[in-house]
């Protein structure tokens, strides 16, 4: 994979990375607030581990690539996550995290501070059942997809039900497991439909546009993605999770390229381990560093106001940034 | 359906499985045994799918690549927990058992977890080949030190450990032989490892070095030549003594306890008729274990109801066994962390044995301290009336108006897998019962949760028996 594609009128450079696997355990999703903030929920560590389990949401500096603050621990009680899944900011700033165990959404201040729930379990109107992918929309309401009743809900922000679609399936509408929610610029909602290997987009109430991607490892082709994300030119990324890649669509679902990660440089906090531990140092020159390059498990997208992709992976921690350019002219050499 | 032949998938499937609940008996004794069988040694032929790792790894996402132990060793838990396909574990953990290799030297459980995806995919297949796949480990080549053994200066460690454990059993080679073996499989090594910091584990790479061979002749096991590692493997198996050995581990693992392996060199096997049938059907197949174990299950000697309950069940068949039984973790959650750690507490770490011998079996899985936690861990599993199985139970025998103390324990012993206790115990806990009254269920809230209490009381108590401990 070179680290400048171009493929028709588009030009991707690979720009940077950044955090490792201290800084996020087991990613699950990622937003972007105010410039160079990230917010990503580390899925964490199977309850009952001794040294703790390590589920938290973080909100990160993507520029120096260090922790602002953690919320939410490990935990059954309130505040705390089992299995966060998904994470967005309201129009007022506070963070709101799925857990697709407890069935709840948990709130937080941007500090960090628990603030409260909402939720119930079930699968009438208004409950919830698996909840993962949470975007609010431009109006501050929140949409949100459940995994177990293959559903998306639209809520207020504190939880009160407006409106809803889908039920299992494969068809049009339908769902199976659904992970990542994304909403456009458009206010589109776009929902990683996980087990039908597929992204279906949708209109703000619900109706079916249309579906990107078909099971397998093809091109064009999804397993079991898990996170979405448009540009400002409506370009389309899936987080192409169970194939270890990400898959760029132009807006009508015709297959653009694919980013397979391209991290040839640490990152800075890996920077900062790695110079800290001489016999990293010397076990890094004797080994094929070039494994670390491609993603592994990527599980989520996002794109910046400077049309950079932002990719994080579950199994790394870490975030591979592209930049989309803007008037690319290929350099001329004398060959 | 016969109690008998419902008796005898039980049995069936305690040792080619983890047990099975009574609706399951019943189906597969409906099918017949010998259809069970096959079923057993050919999932994919009958339709019955894998474990779905991306499932598995969507809810215990560090399942896939786990930094430490002990959350390394969920991966393996989790399939005990999941599979529809149980003889496939347990060869895995059969072959886990035999070939054995410790992530306390080894410190990347997601190495060790591709040595058992390895045992899992080919533990059914061709004993030749899982030995050469097993020469190219880089778990066992680490863990045996074979990445020190060079053509000027081999390494007896893994020669000696394939001769002695893996294939033919003391007694039946020499200290010549294993340095023989030691030589040809040098330059056998794996490619230099990546840190586990600052992006996790990968994945380390077998990588042969011609030029760190020791090429020249050997003299192995009465043979001469240029052996190279391959060859050592080939001669190992035309030895008899392997064919022995491997059989006679087959029924150590799956008919009935033997004394512990060091002792096999001085004590007779159990059977040795059974374990010579065992090892002439292994040569006869070509070394194919599904053959193999065709022959074993479908054997007299395995049907006798000599060797029922003539087992100790290791922890991990205690843990996933009960677990299953139960039915609980038929959709993922949390808590496969828990169990995991469990079954070492009763002295079994996963993918972690104490040595390149395994863990000691038999009577020696039992001690004071591991029997109550073996006896409190299923007592608590069978006293909660809110996990599916349990619930099934109470449902089933509460079908009946009234129950005399004898219904409700005989109705517990084979809901629980047609368990047979001594009379004596059988005794105890119909007298037991008795002292509560009569068993009924009755038809308010109260009466029925006071029934299910009774019956919960009971599958505690044979919990606590002798016989729940056996497989």
């Amino acid at each position: 994979m070179a680290l400048i594609q171009t493929i028709g009128e588009r030009t991707y450079t690979y720009s940077h990375c950044v955090g490792s696997l201290f800084a996020f355990t087991a990613p699950s999703d990622l937003v972007l607030g105010a410039k160079g903030v990230a917010y990503v929920p580390s899925r964490g560590v199977d309850p009952g581990y001794p040294q703790g389990g390590l589920q938290r949401w973080s909100k990160w500096d993507l520029e120096d690539d260090v922790k602002i603050v953690d919320g939410g621990s490990q935990g059954f009680d309130d505040g705390q996550l089992i299995w966060p899944a998904g994470i967005s900011l309201a129009p007022d700033g506070r963070v709101f995290v799925t857990d697709e165990y407890m069935n709840r959404v948990s709130v937080y201040a941007d500090d960090g501070e628990y603030l409260g729930k909402w939720g119930e379990a079930g699968d009438a109107k208004g409950q919830i059942d698996g909840p993962t992918g949470i975007r609010f929309d431009a109006e501050g309401n929140v949409y949100v997809a459940e995994s177990r009743n293959n559903r998306v809900q639209k809520f207020t922000a504190d939880g009160r039900r407006l409106s809803a679609w889908g039920r299992e399936g494969s068809g049009p509408g339908e769902f199976n497991m659904p992970y990542g929610l994304h909403i456009d610029r458009h206010g589109d909602v776009y929902v990683a439909d996980w087990g039908n290997d597929r992204v279906q987009k949708f209109t703000p109430g619900g109706e079916f546009i249309a579906q990107f991607g078909s099971p397998g490892s093809g091109t064009g082709q999804l397993r079991r993605p898990t996170g979405v994300a448009t540009d400002r030119d409506g370009d389309v990324y899936v987080a192409d999770w169970g194939n270890n890649r990400v898959q760029a669509y132009d807006a009508e679902g015709d297959i653009i390229t694919s980013f397979y990660g391209d991290a040839r440089e640490l990152s800075k906090s890996a920077v900062v381990f790695v110079s800290a531990n001489s016999d990293f140092v010397k076990a890094r020159k004797r080994a094929d560093t070039s494994l670390e390059w491609a993603f592994r498990r990527p599980s989520a997208v996002a794109v910046n106001e400077d049309n950079q992709i932002l990719i994080i992976e579950s199994i790394s921690g870490r975030i591979q940034v592209y930049q989309k350019e803007e008037d690319y002219i290929d350099p001329q050499f004398n060959l | 359906m016969g109690s008998k032949s419902i008796a005898l998938i039980a049995h069936l499937m305690r040792r080619a499985g983890f047990g099975a609940s009574y609706q399951e008996l019943e189906e597969r004794a409906a099918k017949g045994y010998e259809a069970t069988v096959e079923e057993l040694l050919d999932p994919a032929a009958h339709g019955t799918p894998p474990v779905d790792p991306f499932l598995m790894y969507r809810y215990h996402p560090m399942n896939e690549i786990p930094g430490a132990p002990p959350f390394g060793s969920m991966n393996v838990m989790y399939y005990m927990l999941t599979t529809k396909r149980p003889l496939e574990e347990k060869m895995t953990l059969f072959w886990h058992m035999v070939f054995a290799t410790g992530n306390s030297k080894i410190d990347n459980p997601t190495e060790m977890n591709r040595q058992m995806r390895m045992f899992r995919e080919h533990g059914l297949g061709n004993y030749r080949d899982l030995l050469a796949r097993l020469a190219k480990d880089p778990a066992m080549i680490y863990w045996l030190d074979n990445n020190m053994s060079h053509k000027h200066a081999p390494n007896e460690n893994w020669g000696r450990e394939l001769l002695e454990l893996f294939t033919m059993g003391q007694g039946n080679y020499t200290e010549d032989d294993v340095k023989m073996a030691s030589r040809a499989f040098t330059g056998w090594t794996i490619k230099p490892k990546l840190p586990r910091a600052p992006y996790g584990r990968f994945l380390w790479e077998f990588d042969y070095r011609p030029e760190d061979h020791d090429g020249s002749e050997k003299e192995f096991l009465g043979r001469k030549g240029n052996f190279n590692g391959e060859d050592i493997i080939d001669i190992i198996l035309e030895e008899p003594a392997t064919a022995r050995f491997m059989a006679r581990h087959l029924y150590n693992f799956f008919v009935a306890d033997e004394v512990q392996v060091p002792s096999w060199k001085d004590v007779p096997p159990r059977d040795p008729e059974a374990v010579q049938a065992i090892a002439d059907v292994f040569v006869e197949s070509d070394f194919d274990i599904k053959s193999t174990l065709r022959f074993l299950f479908n054997s007299d000697f395995f049907k006798d109801e000599g060797v029922w309950f003539a087992k100790v069940k290791n922890p991990a068949e205690v843990v996933a066994g009960t677990t299953r039984l139960v039915g609980d973790f038929q959709e993922p959650k949390p808590g496969v962390m828990m169990l995991t750690l469990e079954a070492g507490y009763q002295g079994q770490e996963l993918i972690n044995p104490p040595s390149v011998e395994g863990w000691h079996t038999g009577s020696e899985w039992i001690d004071t301290g591991a029997l109550v936690r073996r006896v409190n861990f299923v007592a608590e599993m069978l006293g909660d009336a809110g996990k599916p199985g349990v619930k099934s139970i109470i449902d089933t025998l509460g079908a009946r108006t009234v129950l005399s103390p004898e219904e409700l324990v005989d109705g517990c012993l084979e809901m629980l897998g047609a368990i047979r206790v001594e009379e004596g115990t059988r005794r105890q806990l119909i007298d037991h019962v008795g002292s509560g009254g009569e068993v009924r269920r009755g038809s308010s809230e109260e009466e029925i949760r006071a029934f299910g209490q009774r019956v919960t009381e009971v599958l505690q108590l044979i919990a606590a028996t002798r016989e729940y401990q056996f497989a």
